[in-house]
This record gives C-alpha cells, sequence and structure tokens, in this order.
C-alpha cells in the first residue's frame, strides 16, 4: 500500500517507509523540497499537507481523516500508516524557476553588426549562492546572443554558504560541490544559452565568472574550509587563467577560463566586480555600494580610497525562515500596496494565484503596514485592529506560536490556506535589515561621515533590483536619502564577467582594485552592536535619521 | 525597598535614558542600590525573559531592554562592589574559536547580569585555554556560542577539556540542538537567551 503524492496535477504513488523522514522518502522518489535549514524544521521551505492516514509529526502521532489539509514540515515528518495522501505546494518544490537577475547596467559598447558565422564566442556567469545567471556574447562586439539561469545545483546539498563549508570536509565532497555546480549548472546553461542562438557550445572560446569567494573556490575545486573560521583566510584571491577542459565545462575544451579576482574570505570576486562595473574608483568623489543579500556586503569609496565591510543578515530577504516565504519565483507576492481599511492589494509574480511572500513582498508588507498604523515602531501589529479588519490569526506551526497578519485569505490563496505574516517572521527580517543598516551606519561613522550625506548610492546584485527603494527606506533598511541618489547596478556580478570579456582592460583593472579595500570588521568595532540594536526599530531608534518617515501617533 | 515603578518600567520598554537618570538620582540619593538591584532592576529583566519565552516579545525588544539594564548596571557596580554585595554566582561566556558572531552572546550576557549573575565576559574566538583561565578565576559555568555551522565542533572541544574541572559546560546558538548538546556531552543547552539564564539556574541549583 502506498504513499499518494499531489503535486500540482500530477499524482504519484512509492512505497512508505516509516524510519527516513517524509523530506528523505520524497527525494529518493526523485521529489526535491526546499530544505533550506537543513532539515531543522525551522525555515518552512518544505511545508506540505497531509491528507489521509497516520503520521508522526513535530512528535505528535496524528491519524487524519480523507480529504484532511493539515500543514506540517516534511522534515519533521515520518509516515505511519502503509496508505497515505500527502499534498505538496508548488512552493515547497525546490525546481522553480527563479526570478533571477540577468541584467546589468554596463557600458555596451554595442554595434550590432551581423556576428561572423565563425566569430568565437564567449561565455560570462555570475555563481551566486542561490542562483547561476549566464550570458552568451559575442566578445569582439559585446553583443549578447542568448541569456539562461537557473539555481545552483549545490543547494541540494546545503543551502546557505556555512552548511557548503560545513559539506566539503575531504576533497572528495569538494568535487561533489564543483561537480554541482559545473556539470549540473553552468553545462546546462551553456547548453541552453547554445541551443537558443542556434550555435554550437565548441564555438565559446572564452569564459569569465564572478561569484562570491566560496562559489569561486568550489567552481575551481579549491578547499573552503578555512574561509568559514577565522581569521576567514582563503586559498587564493587572484586565480591564474585555466583551461576549460580541465573544469570539464560544455565549450571548446582549450578556451580559456577566468575568474574575477576576490578581495577578502567574505569580500568576493562578486563585489569586486561590482565595484569594476559601478566605476566606483573611476568616477572619484564619494559613494557607497551595497549589496543586500544573505551577507550584505557595503563597499565606501572616497577618491580612491576603498573601504569595505560584510555583515551577516541571514536569509529572510530570500523569504527563508519565514511561516509562508519563499524566493522569488512563480506564484510568490513581490509586491504589496495597503490602505486604511487593511485591504491588501497583492503582485504576484506570473500573475497566479499567491502561494507564498518574498522578500520584496515583506518589505513592501512591513513599510505599509507601519505606515497605516498596524504595526508598530517595534514590529508588532495592533491585535485589536487586526481583528476588527478580520485578518488575525494565530500560528501555530514549527516552533511556539505568535500573532499574524492574514495577507492573503484561504480562498485566494494557491494552496486553500490563508497566506499568513507572523510576529516571528517580523522579528527575522528586522534582525536582517538592522544588520545592513547598522553595517552601513558603522563603517561611514568610522569616516567620519553620516549615512544621510552620501551623495551616491550604488544597490548591487538581484535582490535590489526587485525592491521598492521607498518602501526599503520606510522600513530602515536603506537610509533615508532622496530617492534620486539611489542608483540600481542589477547584476554587477555578471557586469563585471562580462567586461572581463569585452574590455581588454577590465581583468587588470578588477586584479588592481581587489587589492584596495582596506577590510573592516564590523565585530571588532564597539558601535556597531548598539547601531543594531538602534537599527531593530522601525525605521530606527534614532528617529533623526529618518526624517522623511512620519512617526507614529 | 519597594519596588520602583519608574525604573521598572523604564527596563521593561527599553529607555536607557530614563533608566540612567533614576539609577543616578537613586545613587545621588545615597539609595541602597543592592536592594534596587534586587528588588526592581533584576525583576524587570525577570520578567522581560518570561514575556520572551511565552512570545510575547522579541528578540529587538529583548535586546532593548537588556541595553537598558546594562546601562543602569554600568552606573552601580562600582558601588555594589565596594559594599560587597554578593553575586548569585560566577559565569564566564564566549562564542567558540573562529566565531565572530557576537550579539546571541552578549544578549546572553546581558541576561545573566540582568538576573544577578557575575559575568565573566571572554568575547569572541575563545579556545580552551581562555575557558580554562575563566574556570581557574571562579565560574562555575562556562557558556559557548556558536552561530555557524563550521564552527559549531569546537563546542565539543571544550566540552572535553572542561570535563571534571568542576564548571558545567553549556552550549547555545543558531545550529545548536539539544541533542547536539548531549551527543557532545555538555551539562546543558540554552535555546535562547531566557532558556539560558533558566539553564544557568537549574545547574547551579539557584533558586531565581
Amino acid at each position: 500500500m502506498p504513499l499518494h503524492i499531489q503535486t500540482g496535477a500530477r499524482r504519484t504513488s512509492i512505497a512508505v517507509d516509516a524510519r527516513p523522514t517524509l523530506a528523505q522518502l520524497l527525494e529518493t522518489a526523485g521529489i526535491h523540497l526546499n530544505l533550506r535549514c537543513g532539515s531543522e524544521g525551522v525555515c518552512g521551505g518544505c511545508r506540505v499537507l497531509l491528507g489521509a492516514g497516520t503520521f508522526r509529526t513535530d512528535g505528535q502521532t496524528l491519524t487524519l481523516p480523507a480529504g484532511s489539509q493539515h500543514e506540517a514540515f516534511a522534515c519533521q515528518t515520518h509516515v505511519i500508516s502503509t496508505d497515505a495522501e500527502v499534498t505538496i505546494p508548488p512552493a515547497s518544490l525546490l525546481e522553480q524557476h527563479g526570478q533571477i537577475v540577468s541584467d546589468f547596467h554596463a557600458p555596451q559598447h554595442i554595434p550590432q553588426a551581423a556576428i561572423a558565422s565563425d566569430a568565437p564566442l564567449a561565455a560570462a556567469v555570475d555563481i551566486g549562492t542561490t542562483t547561476v545567471a549566464l550570458v552568451l556574447l559575442d566578445p569582439a562586439t559585446g553583443h549578447i546572443l542568448a541569456r539562461a539561469s537557473k539555481y545552483n545545483q549545490q543547494i541540494r546539498k546545503a543551502d546557505d554558504i556555512a552548511s557548503r563549508i560545513s559539506f566539503c570536509r575531504t576533497e572528495q565532497e569538494v568535487r561533489v560541490m564543483q561537480d554541482l555546480v559545473i556539470q549540473q549548472t553552468i553545462n546546462p546553461l551553456l547548453e541552453e544559452a547554445c541551443a537558443a542562438a542556434n550555435v554550437k557550445v565548441d564555438r565559446i572560446q572564452r569564459f569569465a565568472t564572478a561569484g562570491n569567494t566560496v562559489m569561486e573556490h568550489l567552481f575551481l575545486g579549491l578547499p573552503v574550509e578555512s574561509i568559514g573560521r577565522l581569521p576567514f583566510n582563503a586559498v587564493r584571491h587572484i586565480h591564474p587563467a585555466c583551461e576549460a577542459g580541465a573544469l570539464g565545462l560544455a565549450m571548446a575544451p582549450r578556451g580559456r577560463v577566468e575568474v574575477v579576482p576576490s578581495v577578502a574570505g567574505y569580500i568576493g570576486g562578486d563585489i569586486t566586480a561590482d565595484i569594476h562595473a559601478a566605476h566606483l574608483l573611476a568616477r572619484g568623489g564619494e559613494s557607497v555600494l551595497v549589496d543586500v543579500g544573505t551577507n550584505s556586503e557595503i563597499v565606501y569609496a572616497l577618491d580612491g580610497k576603498l573601504l569595505a565591510c560584510a555583515t551577516a543578515a541571514g536569509p529572510a530577504f530570500e523569504g527563508a525562515g519565514l511561516l509562508h516565504g519563499r524566493r522569488a519565483a512563480h506564484g510568490a507576492i513581490e509586491h504589496v500596496r495597503c490602505d486604511a481599511a487593511l485591504h491588501f492589494q497583492c503582485d504576484v509574480i506570473g500573475g497566479d494565484k499567491a502561494d507564498g511572500i518574498c522578500g520584496s513582498g515583506i518589505i513592501d508588507f512591513l513599510a505599509e503596514a507601519f505606515r497605516f498604523g498596524l504595526l508598530n515602531a517595534h514590529g508588532r501589529y495592533d491585535v485589536e485592529r487586526l481583528k476588527r479588519a478580520g485578518r488575525y490569526a494565530h500560528s501555530q506551526l514549527g516552533r511556539g506560536h505568535s500573532h499574524a497578519c492574514i495577507l492573503v485569505p484561504a480562498a485566494e490563496s494557491a494552496s486553500g490556506h490563508a497566506l499568513v505574516v507572523t510576529e516571528r517572521d517580523i522579528e527575522q527580517v528586522l534582525k536582517a535589515k538592522a544588520a545592513t543598516y547598522a553595517g552601513l551606519k558603522t563603517l561611514l561613522t568610522m569616516q567620519g561621515r553620516s549615512v544621510r550625506e552620501i551623495p551616491r548610492f550604488v544597490l548591487a546584485g538581484g535582490f535590489a533590483r526587485h525592491i521598492n527603494l521607498a518602501n526599503a527606506v520606510t522600513l530602515g533598511l536603506l537610509p533615508d536619502l532622496p530617492l534620486d541618489r539611489f542608483e540600481v547596478l542589477g547584476n554587477g556580478s555578471l557586469a563585471g564577467a562580462y567586461l572581463a570579456l569585452t574590455d581588454p582592460a577590465a581583468m587588470p583593472a578588477m586584479e588592481q582594485l581587489s587589492h584596495q579595500p582596506e577590510v573592516v570588521e564590523l565585530n571588532r568595532t564597539p558601535d556597531f552592536e548598539d547601531n543594531f540594536i538602534d537599527a531593530l526599530l522601525v525605521p530606527n531608534l534614532s528617529a533623526e535619521e529618518f526624517p522623511s518617515v512620519p512617526s507614529q501617533p | 525597598m519597594a519596588r520602583n515603578e519608574e525604573l521598572f518600567n523604564a527596563i521593561l520598554k527599553g529607555q536607557r535614558k530614563i533608566v540612567e537618570e533614576v539609577v543616578n538620582k537613586a545613587v545621588a540619593a545615597g539609595g541602597n542600590v543592592a536592594e534596587m538591584l534586587n528588588d526592581s532592576m533584576i525583576p524587570a529583566m525577570r520578567t522581560m525573559g518570561d514575556k520572551f519565552s511565552r512570545n510575547e516579545v522579541y528578540v529587538p525588544e529583548m535586546l532593548i531592554a537588556a541595553r537598558a539594564m546594562a546601562a543602569g548596571l554600568k552606573i552601580i557596580e562600582p558601588i555594589l562592589a565596594q559594599t560587597g554585595h554578593k553575586p548569585l554566582a560566577k559565569v564566564c561566556i564566549g562564542t567558540v574559536k573562529g566565531d565572530l558572531h557576537d550579539i546571541g552572546k552578549n544578549l546572553v550576557a546581558m541576561m545573566l547580569k540582568g538576573a544577578g549573575y557575575e559575568v565573566d565576559d571572554l568575547g569572541v574566538d575563545c579556545d580552551v585555554a581562555k575557558f580554562q583561565a575563566a574556570v581557574d578565576r571562579g565560574a562555575q559555568a562556562v557558556l559557548c556560542s556558536a552561530l555557524l555551522t563550521t564552527t559549531m565542533p569546537y563546542m565539543k572541544t571544550v566540552a572535553d577539556a572542561l570535563k571534571d574541572k568542576g564548571a558545567k559546560v553549556i552550549v547555545g546558538g543558531a545550529p545548536v540542538t539539544q541533542q547536539y548538546a548531549s551527543e557532545i556531552g555538555a551539562a546543558g543547552y540554552g535555546a535562547d537567551a531566557n532558556d539560558a539564564v533558566k539553564v544557568v539556574d537549574k545547574l547551579l541549583g539557584v533558586r531565581a
């Protein structure tokens, strides 16, 4: 008697085994769930709906009647009865087509001349911890022939940087990771892009890539263990060019592979690429570049001098650790608007019914909820008002309980369950935004500068491409500057790799600049913690830093 | 001494400036600071801790309250030392070797101080020798924090080295679980900042 699994319109059945968790059981059946917290039962990525059958979940044994839709985490659930029903919401599946930013603003000297049918081609690749983006181009003209992107398949083994480092204890494990990123991720992208451009892969003669220090090491098959511990030393920061055949890339075997150099263990080649693509040095004057992510990197530039730091924001902006959070992909709420009557209007990626909320959506939600007095400066709901508006929910899933606001009622969501934002979710987001803002403030204060004096503020990375800047200011993630001082760079990492292939001066310039930044250890700076605590409020305990954000009555 | 409501509430609300004002005023008036600590300040932090355990307050409010408490403690600590005030017990705390993440550790340290313990804060990147030295200085409990799966294994090194040295090793941090604590032979596990205080209370036989 089997376990029946419903995923969208598909129905499959597999043999029941009570020993592994439901998540492991599904994994062996080839159904990969989002296990980003490493099956700790905290991220909610593997949320499933249990139907008829007997299950053990969160330490309790449940026998459910036919037609049940009991929410549970697959990583914390065992199937006990030999016949059981489970429904997997699309949002819990790993293979979602993500919304991956592969556009960037770079000087594209594109004469759009016809490309000779045998001209050598090149591939520029951004290797992100979560996503990999590729462009196929003619390096002589800069013309882009095709773009392709997908999740970094290393996610299957470990989700975040720290767990990937932990995974790679032996040479063999490093090879597994290298294989996942090259054979399972980059090669399919090379083939996809070549198919779209109707060319053969062996026409690709050059390859350039940028990523964080760990991603670059794993791409090259270098050990990463030392990057995870103080003093966070990498094997090397400048990587000699090598041949594609040695790495097994799907391109001309003698083709040249270049990797953008990194600055430090946690300030990678992606940041070098950002700095170069944003002309932080070339333009002179004073500017700040921030790449908001799980680790937010911050670079301050003043007349050719560079200062950099990294701050651990955690994965909340990627939707992880939030009850109904999810990555930006089909079905995710990416923008939210609200009115005084607490009607929420949600924009959903793909336009269908929503099945979760991603980072840009949660920023909008919190900013709007604060604006309309539903949320106070400490990130707590006006519970009475939620109840009056019929928006109140009490969340009991996972660890403990929490007040929650119903963003999408059950009838309007893809899963048939209400989508909610809990106070615990809000705490996660506040910690993430506080780490980023506090890092920025600390770095600038050390230079005797105030956050509000910065004339040019560059936002790099895919996440910043999608956020509503005004809402990010209201939340206190970004400083309260006139919005025209912000510049959205897009995927600067990909831009750097692109420039390395099209501009002969780019790689030497990036190598040069990778030596320049002075790296600041935020934890060694006493102000950081104070700034962090101040920044935990909406927008900030130091309200004077956010004059444009009206304070609540 | 009766509870000073103004001070008690200022700590709950995390109003650092008001806490400093009230404490300074009391000190200037020659009030009994030990009583103020025991009757108003420690109960405020214990109340916050319990609210935290019940999900009535979250980390942002806890940190703000703990910082206000710390500001008040800073003023009275020299006076307490002069008057021979006895803390509940002495404990030490640090992040393990290789780990620089100290915000969680700092919150636990502030909570312990707020609960009436003398806290020997060893900072970040602590090796066995550092923890051992603190035990030699009289720490009865050793609290180890790690935020990364890459640095967590060092907790076992600490637990092994300090076995039978008379101090209880208590571990905590985002990736740490009760199961892991039991596996490495740690005496206790703190699931969160308030839980850490309760575990110390229990292991040292302190009745809060």
